[in-house]
């Protein structure tokens, strides 16, 4: 289940991130590492931390995303530059809080599933809001750029229609937030801690 | 306990991000300085790095001094390359800031120009800047665009001042100016019938076996002749002045320059003299002025004169003003063939005509100021009386030997 399109978690930095094709890129990495490192930490560190584990994680997730947010800005600093308030978005983001406990398999797979959502908003975004993919100008499209799709508006017109399909690949209807977040908060005796 | 736990691991975490910070610091300071240097690896993308020598905003550390205020920053390519002036000039038609980037090489040579800023109201072309590709400070084959000769003039003049900083502080050698483009460069100073109140030349060239280059004011007030090291300037009452590449005045035979200009300057016409008749009587003498400005014809009678002056009004046309002048000096009376070019375009002016004509009687050369001459709202449309009056008051002392 890809939890952007079907959930619509991390939906902030989706949008936010997504005007061009290498900012989508950054931000997807961003969560990938963020979900990965944070995952194996936590799983590492599980019985330790059995009887504050969410204290430990808000440390941990903070910590990773502080960790990850300056080596992007030192590595990929132009992509950085037009995502860098979202990314610090990231240590508040239930996308990673729900799956920061998980097997680390779950927890690459969401991060993957987050980074080819945000690339497929990214692309259509950049193509025919600004005529051109990952910088390159396509001559045909740059002389029919349709503006609205760079601006925030245009991001979640774009999202909700990749998300249709999404939903309408996926078939059912999914279980609501709620349900969601209380399966990933649930301690054993099924209290919200 | 759990405290106790959460706040190690707080601690750790901070530990890590201390190195990491240490670590990505210097990388990311150097993407930043690199990134305030892009617009100047835009016109030497082969540069390894630059080094200020001027910067308007820290003068302290600038090691170039008598900068004028065009020229913002001056940047050392330091493998040798050469130099990046970054300008701004405030002297085109709307007076907003027009920004560029010029790179020059090593031997005093533009190698690359980048418009980055351009307020104007008429586009000069996508490729003006590029046709200073390849001149050196003497700026030889660069022409100003025809229309847009404010915008271009503004350019050229800003180009100039950063060539003149360089060569003045011994950064690059000035190029080799030729002498008819000395010469041609003479003219606004010498002979301002052939040029607008800009300095650029507003005349026809012609083809003569005689000289290298010859000119006709648009006016008919002047024509200009350049021979080899020296240039002669007949004006429309046939007085000749030979000048060298220095502007001195210099004696010369103009015998084929005056032969030549009476081909192409039509002296007094029946139409000046008609209206020196309605001035000054129907006897009158017709005289000859030793300046090279808008004036075309002269007349006297009992100790009044009369000017017929052709300035070039803003849109470079040529205009008619008429001046009578007292035997002391004091203007008797002022009109002209238009006041306000494009009246239809210049709405926001007021104008009492028979007011502002009056506002001449009686002025002289010393009582004259420019706001006299301007109209509120239309100073642009207007600067032709200005540079009428002064021709006027020019052509008088020299009259009277002043």
């Amino acid at each position: 289940m890809n939890t952007v399109m079907i959930l619509f978690l991390g939906a902030s930095i989706a949008v936010g991130a997504s005007a061009t094709v290498m900012g989508a890129l950054c931000a997807g990495i961003a969560m990938l590492a963020t979900l990965v490192l944070s995952n194996v930490i936590l799983n590492a560190l599980k019985k330790v931390f059995a009887d504050c584990k969410f204290g430990a994680t808000l440390i941990v997730v903070a910590g990773v995303t502080s960790l990850v947010t300056m080596l992007l800005h030192a590595f990929m600093p132009g992509a950085y530059a037009g995502i860098s308030v979202y990314l610090s978005c990231l240590c508040v983001n239930l996308l990673v809080y729900a799956n920061a406990e998980k097997d680390l398999k779950s927890a690459l797979t969401a991060g993957v599933k987050f980074l080819i959502a945000v690339l497929i908003v990214g692309v259509v975004r950049e193509l025919f809001g600004a005529g051109a993919l990952a910088g390159v100008k396509v001559d045909f499209l740059a002389k029919h750029t349709i503006n609205a799709l760079n601006a925030p508006a245009g991001g979640f017109m774009v999202l909700a229609f990749v998300m249709a399909l999404f939903r309408n690949k996926e078939g059912q209807a999914c279980m609501c937030k709620d349900e969601f977040i209380k399966s990933v908060f649930a301690n054993k005796k099924g209290e919200v801690e | 306990m759990k405290v106790i736990k959460q706040l190690v691991l707080f601690v750790v975490f901070a530990g890590i991000l201390f190195g990491v910070n240490a670590f990505t610091a210097p990388i990311i300071a150097n993407n930043e300085a690199g990134a305030a240097l892009g617009p100047l690896k835009e016109v030497m993308p082969d540069a390894s790095g630059f080094e200020t020598i001027y910067d308007v905003n820290d003068l302290e550390n600038s090691t170039i001094s008598d900068v004028p205020t065009t020229v913002k920053q001056i940047y050392a390519e330091t493998s040798g390359l050469g130099y990046i002036v970054r300008l701004s000039t405030t002297e085109g038609y709307t007076h907003e800031a027009m920004e560029f980037t010029v790179a020059i090489d090593t031997e005093g040579k533009i190698s690359n120009v980048l418009l980055t800023a351009y307020p104007e109201t008429k586009d000069f072309g996508a490729d003006y800047p590029s046709t200073y590709i390849g001149q050196d400070s003497a700026l030889a084959d660069v022409q100003l665009v025809a229309g847009v000769t404010f915008s271009s003039s503004a350019f050229k003049n800003a180009v100039n001042d950063g060539f003149e900083t360089l060569v003045a502080n011994d950064v690059i050698k000035a190029g080799v100016k030729s002498n008819d483009q000395l010469l041609t460069e003479l003219i606004p100073s010498v002979a301002t019938g052939l040029v607008n109140e800009s300095g650029v030349l507003q005349a026809e060239e012609i083809a003569v076996d005689f000289a290298d280059k010859a000119y006709v004011a648009l006016n008919g007030s002047n024509v200009a002749y350049i021979m080899g090291d020296k240039m002669t300037i007949v004006n429309n009452t046939g007085v000749a002045t030979t000048y060298d590449v220095e502007g001195n005045v210099v004696e010369a035979d103009a015998s084929k320059c005056l032969a030549d200009a009476a081909n192409h300057l039509a002296g007094a016409s029946k139409k000046d003299n008609k209206k020196a008749a309605k001035e000054l009587g129907e006897t009158y003498n017709t005289l000859t002025l030793n300046t090279h400005n808008s004036v075309t014809a002269a007349f006297e009678a009992n100790g009044t004169y009369f000017f017929i002056v052709k300035p070039y009004h803003f849109n470079n046309e040529p205009v008619g003003y008429y001046y009578t002048v007292n035997a002391d000096g004091s203007i008797a009376k002022m009109s002209a063939d238009e006041l306000i070019l494009e009246a239809d375009f210049f709405t926001a002016y007021t104008l009492d005509e028979a007011a502002y004509k009056e506002g001449f009687v009686g002025v002289t050369a010393d009582t004259y100021s420019d706001d006299l001459a301007l109209i509120a709202g239309a100073s642009f449309s207007s600067s032709a009386g200005r540079v009428a009056t002064r021709d006027v008051f020019e052509a008088y002392a020299s009259l009277k030997g002043e």
